[in-house]
């Protein structure tokens, strides 16, 4: 994975066939604008260099660092006739709290279990903690702590005798930390596993995780299936552990609020590939949503003139009676006043949720 | 670490469950013990075994299998271990071994506890309890590696288990399959299982290791393909789909199954027909073929009536077994066929029968009575002594005079085995050797004289009170009573009853018929016995045939010169000519076949002769065949052959 300095977006990887899909990474640097080309064969660098702008510097192409934690190259895996990742890249850097956002079936999950060690990926490369995975699955694994997305612990286990058969697989296992945590998280140290509430489980789960002193906290969809409350309650337990612990958490989930509660940066996974990864704001503040009265919509019409600064057209539909389209700009969406429309649009609102949608909507639509 | 963790989570989630299966298990084999001591004919303890690894092994392995490794994958837990810093492999190795460990551990304690039991009586040795154990912990990993592999695959195993069944049940009762002569029914065969002692069945042993290995070996091919998601797809909760696919399986299974149990069962077999004489107490009956051959019927028929309910008598017996004798007017005299499954069934020929024929047929007709009676054990017990000398005693003086012409060639015979007999054997542990060595009618023989001695020594009814001992006593009122008898050997079961110590008892058995022998009506019948050996050889020529030889050369044994009068006989190195005639027989045997007679079928009857080749038999027998060859002597002196060599060869 190569990162480039360009001084601005251009939409010329996004159209070459190589980078189909592509939703570059955008990090502030030096008055710079860092592109991350994620899915680019680094061969073929060069040559997408060339096509591009004067403006672009290429000599400031550098590696990304390789000693992230977690690294993803072009991660392919079927089972049988069905695709679940087609060329899934990602890296999350030492600290970090990444969202990994994805609708159901996207290949979340899939994902994880081929970072833990559990499912071997049919292409690409896994590097945890710089090392390739398949080196020691085992000592990669002893390093993370997992919150599955479904607490398949023995039911006929109190969390005391859970601890006496989790610490055996780690050798960094805190029985201090693990008791502080149940206090903390006023759980009965003598009930059988089997009475506990989902939520009880996953705050469980989360312990025996922290309590192994992990460089990795990987959550996959940890609060499924909990109430609002549980779910805000240990979703805070999540940031405060992770932030008193400075440890890098790998966290998925379909739930965009969640996602901002505890994400510091983001990737979003569409089809079993990378639709975005950086941080959350940039990518939601270079969207808008205009709409029309949908009898007074002309095909190919733009709300506003915009032509110079469009990146795309990431979605459009009619939804009550109104011809709407959501933009995405190569910077940050610029501010239009109404007189600066033309007549008859109007300027809507987008939630995160919105701006989710547009991404996995579009990719969709690319794939088509 | 992981290890012991792993092993920590089994022990804490299954040892109570192992412990009640122990108890349980124990408890059940304790009954069953207990319940054959107390039975009117006791089997072996090791046949408990036997049925316990039939019956309820199997149930107690599908228990293991279904705690060890149907629950972690129908409840998902598996999951949780799989994210964990381990081997994928690991925790099911840890599993299957668990398993094996605890079915062994289970089986090889019945097995103590059968040899336990069985002690001496059983002529239980290090070797002996060495191979039950071996057999035993095969089978236990057969059937550990049918339910691991099926554990895992879901709810299809309840199908597979089923299909399993089928088959095994198909094997058993489908006419025509002899499951007995394959792995691994092979090794759970009825007779085999518990009383074969010298041959290890090494070839179905690795066979049915192979079938572990296989079934073993597709388990955990099944618990990693598709990282495992196989076993996991599987082990999701049935569909109704699976519900009638199931229950069509089961209907299926059951109607292939009473069609063939229907097929397979026999009603007990009665004589039809007009020429069939019957009485009812004890039940006897006799098929005669034709009306001119109904005297001699009637005359076995009152025969066998009067000793049956003389020795029912005697003996206390509640009921005696049905007997039918069916005439065979094609048959040698002393050919006598008999099986014990369904009451007594006799064939023979008795038209030409003289008493002595008949005392022969008749102590077949009661020792086929008395085998019945035990469950068809006795034979091979260390008591068999017992049951052929007992029933030959009966016959000729337990219940009528004793006939002395009788006695004369009873002691003949009796004198002639033991003139030959290896030092140290004895009639308790070497009976079956001797039967084999000399055939039937001198063991019998030899058995009856030492009964006769018996008599002599300490009165008839001691004779009785050792049969009812050894053949039809009860024993044991409970549990403990069982274990306390079943400690008590042969040999001591034999002293409290006759009050005499076994080597006592042998040196003076041997004594007294030796004096009998001395008789001049003795030595007369024993002047007609030749002092040789035979001598069989078993040679393949360079274009393949294969040729059997038999010679006979004068007997070299240093007890040869003990005999009185035969030494005699031997005139010279070759050209004497006995007056009697010399047999070779011979008959294909299976591997583990131990018979001790073999039919005159295959018969090359030549005049005796020293020399190397006095048979000399191209034979029809294949290289790997083997072959029970034995060499006789025949003459009119004698009512039946006197068997001088026996030999099992492997052709070559």
């Amino acid at each position: 994975m190569l990162v480039c300095c360009l001084p601005r977006m251009d939409r010329y990887c996004c159209h070459q066939p190589e980078c189909r899909g592509l939703i570059v990474q955008e990090l502030p640097k030096q008055g710079q604008r860092h592109v991350t080309i994620g899915t680019c064969p680094e061969q073929e660098v060069d040559s997408l260099m060339s096509v591009m702008p004067a403006n672009v510097r290429p000599e400031a192409t550098e590696r990304v660092d390789s000693r992230a934690v977690i690294e993803l190259q072009n991660i392919r895996k079927s089972f049988g006739s069905l695709s679940v990742l087609d060329g899934l890249s990602l890296s999350v850097q030492p600290g970090e709290v990444f969202g990994f956002l994805g609708r159901n079936g996207a290949g979340k999950s899939t994902a994880i279990r081929i970072l833990m060690g559990i499912t071997r990926a049919d292409d690409g490369t896994v590097r945890l903690f710089g090392e390739p995975l398949a080196d020691d699955v085992i000592a990669a694994r002893q390093r993370i702590g997992y919150v599955a997305q479904e607490q398949n612990m023995y039911p006929w286990m109190t969390p005391r005798v859970l601890s006496r058969f989790v610490r055996g697989f780690y050798p960094r296992w805190d029985e201090r930390r693990y008791r502080q945590l149940m206090d903390d998280f006023a759980l009965p140290p003598k009930r059988r596993v089997g009475t506990f509430s989902g939520g009880m489980k996953a705050k469980l789960a989360l312990s025996l995780a922290l309590a192994t002193r992990p460089d990795l906290l990987i959550l996959d969809e940890p609060t499924a299936g909990m109430d609002p409350v549980a779910r805000r309650e240990f979703l805070d337990l999540v940031r405060e552990q992770t932030t008193r612990d400075g440890a890098t958490t790998f966290f998925s989930t379909h739930l965009i609020d969640e996602i901002e509660a505890v994400a510091t940066r983001i990737g979003i996974v569409e089809a079993g590939r990378t639709m975005y990864e950086g941080t959350l704001h940039p990518l939601r503040d270079s969207m808008a949503t205009w709409s029309i009265d949908a009898r007074n919509w002309v095909e190919g019409s733009l709300p506003g003139e915009f032509a110079q600064s469009r990146l795309r057209i990431l979605q459009e539909g009619e939804r009550q009676g109104r011809h709407w389209m959501t933009l995405q700009f190569s910077g940050t969406a610029p501010v239009v006043q109404v007189e600066q429309l033309l007549p008859g649009w109007r300027h809507d609102i987008m939630t995160l949720e919105d701006v989710f949608i547009a991404v996995v909507s579009n990719a969709n639509r690319v794939e088509q | 670490m992981a290890i012991a963790s792993l092993l920590g989570k089994e022990a804490r989630e299954h040892l109570g469950a192992a412990l009640v299966l122990s108890v349980g298990t124990f408890a059940i084999v304790l009954l069953a013990l207990a319940q054959n001591r107390a039975a009117a004919y006791s089997m072996s303890p090791f046949e408990v075994v036997r049925f316990s690894l039939i019956t309820f092994l199997p149930l107690i392995t599908l228990i293991v299998g279904n705690r060890l490794i149907v629950r972690e994958y129908l409840s998902g837990t598996r999951l949780f271990v799989e994210a964990l810093p381990v081997g994928g492999v690991l925790p099911l190795v840890l599993k299957y071994l668990l398993g094996f460990a605890f079915l062994s551990l289970l089986s090889a304690a019945m097995i103590m506890i059968a040899a336990y039991m069985a002690g001496i009586i059983e002529d239980v040795d290090g070797p002996y309890i060495f191979l039950m154990l071996g057999k035993t912990l095969v089978m236990v990993s057969l059937y550990w590696s049918i339910v691991f592999c099926f554990s895992l695959c879901g709810h299809l195993r309840i199908g597979l288990y089923l299909v399993t069944i089928g088959f095994v049940m198909l094997m058993i009762y489908y006419p025509g399959i002899d499951q007995s002569r394959f792995s691994p029914f092979a090794l759970m065969d009825d007779q085999l299982f518990v009383f074969e002692r010298d041959i290890v069945p090494w070839k179905d042993i690795a066979w049915t290791l192979v079938l572990s290995f296989a079934f073993t070996l597709s388990g955990f091919v099944l618990a990693r393909v598709g990282e495992g998601s196989v076993a996991d797809r599987l082990a999701r909760p049935m569909t109704r789909r699976d519900y009638v696919a199931l229950s069509i399986l089961v209907i299926g299974g059951l109607l292939v199954f009473s069609t063939l149990v229907e097929k397979s069962l026999q009603e007990s077999f009665e004589f039809s027909g007009d020429f069939v004489l019957r009485v009812t107490d004890p039940a006897v009956s006799v098929s005669y073929l034709e009306p001119e051959y109904r005297e001699a019927g009637e005359t076995q028929l009152t025969l066998m009536q009067d000793s049956l309910t003389a020795m029912q008598a005697r003996l206390g017996l509640v009921q005696m077994p049905s007997v039918r004798l069916a005439l065979d007017a094609d048959r040698e005299k002393h050919d006598i066929d008999y099986s014990t499954l369904d009451g007594v069934f006799i064939t023979a020929n008795w038209l030409e029968h003289d008493a002595y024929d008949d005392a022969i047929m008749e102590a077949v007709v009661l020792h086929g009575a008395l085998t019945y009676f035990s469950g068809n054990r006795a034979p091979f017990e260390p008591y068999h002594w017992v049951l052929d000398g007992f029933t030959r005693w009966w016959v000729e003086q337990g219940y009528r005079e004793l006939r002395t012409t009788h006695a004369d060639e009873l002691l003949a015979r009796a004198q002639f085995a033991l003139d030959r007999m290896p030092a140290g054997y004895d009639l308790v542990h070497q009976w079956q050797l001797m039967a084999d060595e000399f055939a039937y009618p001198t063991a019998e023989a030899l058995a009856w004289s030492a009964m006769s001695y018996l008599e002599e020594e300490k009165g008839t009814e001691v004779v009785v009170q050792l049969a009812r001992e050894f053949l039809t006593k009860s024993v044991g009122e409970n549990a403990l009573a069982a274990i306390r008898d079943r400690r008590r050997s042969s040999v001591e079961r034999f002293r409290n009853i006759t009050g005499l110590e076994w080597q006592e008892f042998d040196q003076g058995w041997r004594t007294w018929v030796m004096q009998q022998a001395g008789q001049p009506s003795v030595l007369a019948i024993s002047a007609q016995i030749p002092a040789f050996d035979g001598v069989v050889e078993s040679v393949t020529d360079s274009s393949g045939v294969h040729h059997l030889y038999g010679g006979y050369q004068p007997l070299q044994s240093a007890t040869a010169e003990k005999t009185v009068n035969n030494t005699s006989d031997v005139a010279g190195e070759s050209g004497f000519v006995f007056a009697g005639s010399c047999l070779l027989k011979h008959e294909l045997i299976g591997p583990f076949d131990t018979e001790f007679e073999v039919r005159d079928d295959n018969m090359d009857e030549q005049s005796c002769a020293y020399g190397d080749k006095i048979h000399s038999i191209s034979s029809r027998y294949a290289p790997g065949d083997r072959v029970y060859v034995a060499l006789e002597y025949e003459t009119e002196h004698l009512h039946q052959p006197l068997r001088l060599a026996v030999k099992r060869l492997a052709v070559q």
